[in-house]
């Protein structure tokens, strides 16, 4: 089966993100809770950059939102972009190791 | 309670030391029930690819076949069950005696029938929560079915794992009066590449207390992937060495920093792989650390300057089929080549531009892998290409793009369009065959750790869209105003590819962060 897939954690084709845009979901967080980029085992780390730089190239009203944080942000600079929130832990990690900490268990 | 960051530097990692003889290590280990044979200590996918094992896991949704990809641990594709604990990184993980591996998300019994339903099901975005919501029982037997079907392992407990749901637990867990603090220093480093190791050491003769600290076991970064490079090797090594004799550098590999907490916090944890003992290639003679244990326990340590020195991420283009096995980065094919000694593929083609296309080549090359064309979507390729002896008589098309791979379970074939070759026909879309594809493309700076510390990224225009990346708008950050406390970007993280600047610009920012802000 052929596919174009954006997100490889998520199985997330390229398509649902521009049916994502086209519905109205401009911003970076609502597109990652609506279509699930980024939200997979690697955090974004495989697939945030490709998605930034479709939604720069769509130069739609929903991109400029992206694209700056508000309008207003984007007249300032138009190259500014707002990523997601990111939260640690950057890697995946072990539940066992997440419950000691200093050597002691919690 | 305590601690266990040792206040001497370096005390648990020994340097000097050759990478042990891979000679006569043979193990035996299991795959899916199948006894196998590999070497102790090289990474469980090298085992696996050369026992014929390319399929490393399945996707979520689709189970399109996902093999090894990134080689660094990063992108989760060879995530597999080990020894019953589930999401191990097997590019980076050293293969054991008697290890049990699984592939997680396949049910050996339903999966052929699940995978052929889940690829030809149109499954919209959101649709695991918002098919089948009403009536109530409905819902309840779709979940429980998708989250079979996904199947993303199981939690291997192995009797280590204790949950307390007692009250006197919970408390114990929300310690009273803010996180307890573990480490103090001037300057905390984070990443043990090229940049890291020189900001480090020029922040130490400098006086300042210093900690670095390194994912993996050995320090180097992506630079292990350069072991033909001879003056970068012994640019590293003379790096390796003075981190190893200054005394006020602390340096600790097989430790990954997990998040940062402004103003002045840092999380560290265990590194990616477990006790690894790295196989290099013949062409590997420089001294090393090898062998240091793992970091089980979570640390939080303080800091008057924080250098992120985390280095680079492979950015693949997105085409059809660019999740098929096969694909890999530049970064990713040097560590599987240089670093692991694993061979991929035996007919290439690279997709890339600039002069990082033509190095991809001529190691290839040297690898003893064909290349069968190099493709560059800029108009006019790299006068490091053009004038390349090594890369004579290789076909070139330029002003091409690659729109498609082929291939059922690793790739077999990459679609090309708009290509023009040079002085033959001019074709609108060429299929290449071939067993190995890489890109050579800009790499995505790691930007997690300077984006909680409150840089601003900006995806600057380039000339081509494949070398577009987000780029921090400073290198130097106060975390809260008036705290004094800053941080830096540095390296390849901040957009900085060539070795030589990489290392100057590592000395200078050593230097900046361990002055005090005032002076």
């Amino acid at each position: 089966m052929t596919k174009t897939v954006l997100c490889h954690c998520e199985d997330v084709e390229i398509d649902e993100l521009y049916s994502a845009v086209k519905q109205g979901y401009g911003d970076i967080e609502t597109l990652k809770r609506y279509t699930g980029i980024g939200t997979g085992k690697c955090q974004g780390k495989c697939c945030l950059v490709q998605t930034l730089r479709i939604l720069a190239s769509l130069d739609t009203p929903a991109e400029r939102k992206t694209a700056g944080g508000d309008a207003s942000e984007l007249m300032g600079d138009p190259r500014k972009i707002r990523l997601p929130t990111i939260r640690p832990p950057l890697l995946p990690m072990r539940i066992d190791d997440i419950l000691e900490e200093n050597g002691e268990r919690r | 309670m305590v601690l266990t960051l040792p206040e001497t530097g370096c005390s648990d990692v020994s340097f000097g030391l050759s990478y042990k003889s891979m000679i006569s290590r043979n193990v035996t280990f299991f795959f899916e029930g199948h006894q196998l044979n590999g070497v102790r200590g090289e990474p469980i996918a090298k085992a696996l690819f050369d026992a014929g094992i390319k399929t490393l896991s399945y996707s979520v949704k689709y189970k399109r076949p996902r093999g090894l990809h990134c080689a660094r641990g990063r992108c989760v594709m060879c995530h597999m069950s080990v020894n019953g604990t589930p999401g191990v990184p097997t590019c980076i993980t050293p293969l054991e005696e008697g290890m049990r591996i699984e592939r997680e998300n396949y049910q050996p019994v339903f999966g052929p029938f699940l995978t052929a339903v889940a690829r030809l099901l149109p499954l919209p975005a959101g649709f695991y929560y918002r098919s089948f919501t009403k009536p109530s029982f409905l819902r309840e037997f779709f979940v429980r079915t998708v989250r079979k079907m996904a199947g993303v392992g199981r939690l291997g407990t192995g009797g280590k794992l204790r949950v307390d749901g007692d009250a006197a637990a919970e408390e114990d867990r929300t310690p009273q009066g803010g996180p307890r603090i573990d480490g103090l220093y001037d300057v905390a480093v984070v990443g043990g590449g090229i940049t890291g190791m020189a900001v480090a050491v020029s922040s130490a003769e400098t006086g300042a207390k210093v900690l670095l600290v390194d994912e993996y076991p050995v320090p180097g970064g992506h630079s292990i992937g350069y072991q033909s490079n001879a003056s970068l090797a012994a640019s590293r090594d003379r790096l390796i060495e003075s981190v190893a004799q200054h005394p006020s550098v602390h340096y600790h590999p097989n430790t990954t920093a997990l998040g940062f907490y402004p103003p002045d916090t840092l999380l560290l944890g265990p590194g990616g792989s477990t006790g690894f003992e790295p196989c290099l290639g013949p062409t590997h003679t420089s001294s090393v650390t090898a062998g240091a244990a793992r970091r089980r326990a979570m640390t939080r340590i303080r800091a008057r300057s924080f250098v992120f020195a985390t280095g680079a991420y492979d950015v693949v283009p997105v085409f059809e089929n660019n999740d098929m096995p096969g694909i890999f980065g530049s970064r990713a094919i040097r560590l599987l080549l240089e670093r692991d000694g694993l061979r991929p593929g035996k007919r290439a083609v690279v997709y890339g531009t600039g002069p990082a296309l033509g190095q991809t080549a001529e190691l290839l090359l040297h690898h003893e892998i064909s290349v069968a064309a190099l493709i560059d979507p800029s108009d006019r390729f790299h006068e490091a290409v053009t004038s390349s002896k090594k890369l004579g008589d290789i076909s070139r098309i330029s002003g091409a793009r690659v729109i498609g791979t082929k291939g059922k379970d690793w790739i077999s074939a990459v679609t090309v369009a708009n290509g023009i070759f040079r002085g033959g026909d001019r074709p609108a879309e060429t299929v290449l065959p071939c067993d190995l594809f890489c890109t050579a493309f800009a790499g995505q700076g790691a930007y997690e750790l300077p984006h909680q510390a409150g840089f601003e990224f900006s995806l600057p225009e380039a000339s081509l869209d494949e070398n577009r990346v987000l780029i921090p708008d400073r290198t130097r950050v106060e975390t809260e105003p008036g705290s004094g406390i800053t941080c830096y970007v540095v390296g390849e993280a901040a957009g900085e590819t060539l070795w030589n600047r990489k290392i100057d610009s590592g000395k200078e920012t050593g230097k900046h962060a361990a002055r005090p802000l005032d002076s």
